[in-house]
């Protein structure tokens, strides 16, 4: 278990830990960002068990000394992590931001009929996933980050290594592009 | 009229990102007044709202039945719930028969990823048939675009519970024989380019009439691109498998070196539950980091421990799945399988426990980050008595066997003496290594030390006990070492042992008697119990004296304790003939060493730190003997004695153990008691400041020897009267007595009484 002391430390200190080689400073950090990163992997894929493997291998760097923090921790996990992620979906797709889609934009998979779902709350939280997980990447991240792991605008910049007035650029652009195609949906459905 | 401004500018605007101020006001000024985009507003600030209140786990969300009919399906029920997909129980209409349903999680909404992935268990279910594996019927995608699979309903029992039914719990046979079925199945995947890499009980299940049948392979990996046609990558760097079950490549995310002896690891985990009920370690409640820890580092200990009925080879096939690297273990379900059957036939298995030498590796990798010393040495002092004895044991069999191959049986007679001889320096290293006054030692790094000692105590008692030779002189090893830390009590109980079976086994005419014989009496020197100690050290030397040649560095040892022991009893005469015996051998062979150019540094500084040894006893001796002659002219003459014995063993220890060792601080200390005794004050000051640097410098301050050194140079320098740096020095030392000692300890209180004398005197100096 880590010792007493690195659980009162700030992320600065964590981050000098893990530099230093201190494994009890790694365990801290896993310990520390554990739920979060882990969440965020399984949103990220839309698949918790998955998810949890890149989280697990993302920590595992961490523990064995094979991953070094550049910059603040937070944004720097997010970074890792969401790296690994996008390997696992590049495998699949032939790249993380095409699409076999319509030259509109995205498409949120309907092949056919809408959902018959009423406009419940979890059914709207649902939909809003499936549909980030449909959307570019560039959006995705920036949605992902902001929305479910409250990163700061600073911290999104630097775990997706672009500049804070590129961050909300497409901030603005994804949440708008989010609203509109769960606006056609909901709309085609009623 | 359109409102001219732009959803751009109000997402802007309700997200927070509008950094002018003045414009960020003038908008939601407008947004007070325009309906249109008041609406718009609300419409935003309720999608984000449901965004940042997203439940961390949407599978949770209870899954929606397809909405679509599933054409030639009725669904029945909700039957279970994996990471993606849903299980169904359902009624297919032709053939009719129930069947299992696995649909998409996701629903329509899944991504071409979570389509592919459904899509590769199915494919991979629909290439294995064997009664071992739920077979896989169909697929299909429902009329609003779900995919799913039907599969075959297997009405059953979860494997641990039905191996533990409480009518008719099942014999360890029948545990066996179920195992070995499994194992056949496993293989039959293997052998098709499958891994499953979940295999845990509740992905087993057996029927009523005994049958296992594995479910759920969507984990599964597949090896090499056996699927026809189909663009499934091989390297989906799957790790996840339920913890408890998940083998050490595994747990540390290496996800290259998962293949199918991670399967045999998690067969030998299962195999464990069902011997024993539990699974080799409990990580259920741990976080993260410390699973990987305990599944990566752990010891696992055999079932045999937890269920005596479970035999010896059943152990060892159990141990032998379970072993942290795949290269150990069985390297495929079918050789594990293999060998759980000739164990049920009664025939010899394959696997061996593991090593002697492999278990030290392993106690030696585990430890590695507490501390280097005092386990590597311990592992070569254990470890060459093990080799010792296993050729001892060799050259018994090969007797018996071979009568007439003279040559090899000399050849291994002359090995085993060589291997003797190195393992008694080994000790004698050891031993040097760990005396009880070696400064180098730590509280802290003591109790580490210990825990390594108690569990290769534990060793000792499992391992080695059927060669009780080999047992007793790992355990004389340990009862030194033990020794060396200050456990006194833990290094008796090893020595006894050790010597009683040496007595029993060899005789009292033997040098492994001997050893141990003054390994004890050693230990009662330590202990205080000289009277004991002098008997002991006694025994040996007449003994060595029947079995060494007279000049042997053995027989100057025991002269040297026995002095040591007569000394600390009062006897100032007998030790002197006894000390000077033994500094003539060991001078001589310091000399014979020093000679051969190829003697290894250590056992020239050993050779050279004996010697310093034996003319420190003796100067001691003398500096005793005029103490007890007190002012007689004849207590100077034993003073100027010792003064060249002391000046000779500093420099020694200068030369061989360095001139900032502690041990050469010790010197400077007995050197400066000396001079002072002779009224040489400034030369004792000299030597005096030098201990203190050399161990505050060695030790640091907070430290037990560093403090007596400070008192002792506080006390010179009063008899100096130099009364400042007296204080300065009184101090330091009371300083950190205070944080190590008891407050009433002696120390503390001489150290008090010295500066209560330094300030007196400094108030009202005597002329």
């Amino acid at each position: 278990m880590p010792s007493p002391h690195w659980r009162q430390s700030s992320d600065d200190e964590l981050t000098a830990g893990l530099r230093a080689g201190d494994r009890e400073a790694a365990a801290e950090v896993s310990r520390r960002y554990w739920e979060p990163i882990n969440r965020y992997c399984g949103r990220y894929l839309g698949d918790t068990q998955l998810g949890e493997d890149v989280a697990q291998e993302t920590f595992a760097k961490l523990l064995e000394g094979n991953a070094l923090p550049e910059g603040a921790l937070k944004p720097w996990l997010y970074k890792l992590a969401r790296n690994r992620c996008l390997d696992i979906l590049r495998r699949h797709q032939r790249s993380p931001t095409h699409h076999n889609r319509g030259q509109t934009g995205f498409d949120a998979g309907l092949s056919s009929a809408g959902p018959r779902t009423k406009a419940h709350r979890a059914d709207r939280q649902r939909l809003l996933h499936n549909i980030i997980l449909q959307m570019p990447e560039e959006y995705r991240a920036v949605l992902m980050l902001k929305f479910f792991e409250g990163l700061s605008r600073s911290e999104m910049a630097e775990a997706l290594s672009v500049t804070e007035i590129a961050v909300k650029g497409r901030l603005v652009r994804a949440t708008q592009a989010l609203y509109e195609e769960m606006r056609k949906i909901t709309e085609s459905a009623q | 009229m359109k409102c001219p401004v732009s959803d751009n500018q109000l997402w802007t605007l309700v997200l927070g990102e509008e950094e002018n101020r003045q414009r960020a006001d003038e908008l939601a000024q407008h947004v007070a007044g325009c309906i249109a985009c008041a609406q718009r507003t609300v419409a935003f600030r309720s999608m984000m709202s449901d965004l940042a209140d997203m439940p961390p786990d949407l599978d949770a969300a209870t899954a929606l039945p397809p909405e679509g009919a599933i054409d030639g399906f009725r669904l029945i029920r909700q039957i279970g719930q994996g990471g993606m997909g849903t299980v169904f129980e359902a009624e297919q209409q032709s053939p009719q028969r129930r069947v299992a349903l696995k649909v998409i999680s996701a629903g329509q909404f899944a991504n071409d990823f979570q389509i592919r992935l459904f899509q590769r268990e199915m494919q991979t279910l629909a290439h294995l048939n064997h009664p071992g594996i739920a077979a896989i019927y169909n697929a299909g995608r429902t009329t609003d675009g779900q995919h799913y699979f039907a599969m075959e309903l297997v009405e059953g029992a979860p494997l641990d519970e039905f191996v533990a039914a409480a009518d008719a719990p099942l014999t360890i046979r029948q545990r066996l024989e179920l195992f070995q079925r499994i194992c056949d199945a496993v293989s039959y995947a293997h052998q098709r380019g499958v891994i499953h890499r979940d295999l845990k009980p509740g992905n087993i299940l057996v029927t009523p009439v005994g049958d296992p049948k594995i479910l759920d392979f969507g984990l599964a990996r597949i090896a090499d691109t056996d699927v026809p046609g189909s663009d499934i990558v091989t390297e989906l760097g799957r790790i996840l498998g339920t913890y408890a079950y998940m083998s050490p490549e595994q747990a540390r995310g290496d996800t290259q070196a998962i293949d199918v002896r991670s399967d045999v690891y998690a067969l030998g985990v299962i195999l464990h539950e069902m011997l024993t009920g539990v699974r080799p370690y409990d990580v259920t409640a741990c976080p993260v980091h410390e699973t990987v820890r305990i599944i990566c580092e752990e010891r696992v200990h055999s079932p045999r421990g937890l269920n005596p009925s479970i035999a010896q080879d059943v152990g060892t096939i159990t141990l032998h799945t379970l072993e942290k690297e795949p290269q150990r273990r069985y390297q495929s379900a079918a050789e594990l399988a293999d060998d759980v059957r000739r164990y049920l036939t009664s025939h010899p298995i394959l696997a061996r426990p593991p090593s002697r030498v492999y278990h030290l590796q392993k106690l030696l990798a585990r430890h590695r980050l507490a501390f280097g010393l005092a386990s590597l040495v311990f592992a070569l002092v254990v470890g060459s008595a093990i080799t010792f004895g296993v050729l001892a044991l060799q050259i018994a069999d090969q007797r018996d066997a071979i009568a007439n191959q003279r040559d090899e049986i000399t050849e291994q007679r002359d090995l085993a003496r060589t291997e003797a001889s190195k393992f008694s320096e080994v000790n004698a290293a050891l031993k040097n290594m760990f005396t009880a006054s070696n400064p180098w030692m730590r509280g802290d790094r003591d109790v580490l030390v210990r825990d390594v000692l108690d569990d290769a105590a534990d060793r000792i008692e499992r391992d080695i006990v059927d060669n009780p030779l080999v047992a007793a002189a790992a355990r004389n090893a340990l009862g030194n070492t033990y020794r060396g830390i200050g456990e006194l009590e833990r290094a008796e109980a090893q020595l006894t042992v050790a010597l009683a079976t040496r007595r029993e086994l060899l005789g009292n005419e033997h040098l492994e008697t001997v050893e141990s014989l003054n390994d004890l009496g050693e230990l009662r020197f330590e202990q205080g119990q000289l009277e004991a100690a002098e008997a002991l050290f006694r025994e040996v030397l007449d003994l060595q004296q029947k079995l060494l040649p007279p000049d042997d560095p053995a027989i100057a040892n025991s002269r040297n304790s026995l002095g040591l022991v007569l000394k600390w009893q009062g006897d100032l005469e007998s030790p002197e003939e006894l000390f000077r015996q033994a500094q003539a051998v060991r001078e001589s062979y310091a000399e014979t060493l020093r000679a051969d150019a190829n003697t290894p540094r250590p056992r020239l500084v050993e050779a050279h730190e004996a010697l310093a040894q034996t003319l420190n006893n003796l100067a001691a001796l003398y500096r005793a003997r005029a103490t007890e002659h007190g002012a007689e002219s004849v207590a100077w003459e034993y003073l100027e004695s010792a003064r060249p014995l002391y000046e000779r063993a500093l420099e020694l220890r200068q030369t061989w153990q360095g001139p900032d060792h502690p041990q050469t601080a010790k010197m400077h200390n007995n050197i400066a008691h000396l001079l002072a005794d002779l009224g040489d004050l400034a030369a004792a000051e000299t030597h005096a400041r030098g201990a203190a640097r050399i161990l505050e410098a060695a030790l640091g301050l907070e430290n037990n020897y560093t403090a007596r050194a400070y008192y002792n140079l506080a006390s010179l320098l009063a008899n100096r009267e130099k009364w400042e740096a007296a204080r300065d020095a009184a101090q330091t030392a009371l300083r950190n007595q205070e944080q190590l000692l008891p407050t009433d300890s002696r120390h503390i209180r001489a150290t008090r009484a010295l500066l209560d004398r330094i300030d007196q005197q400094r108030k009202s100096p005597e002329r």
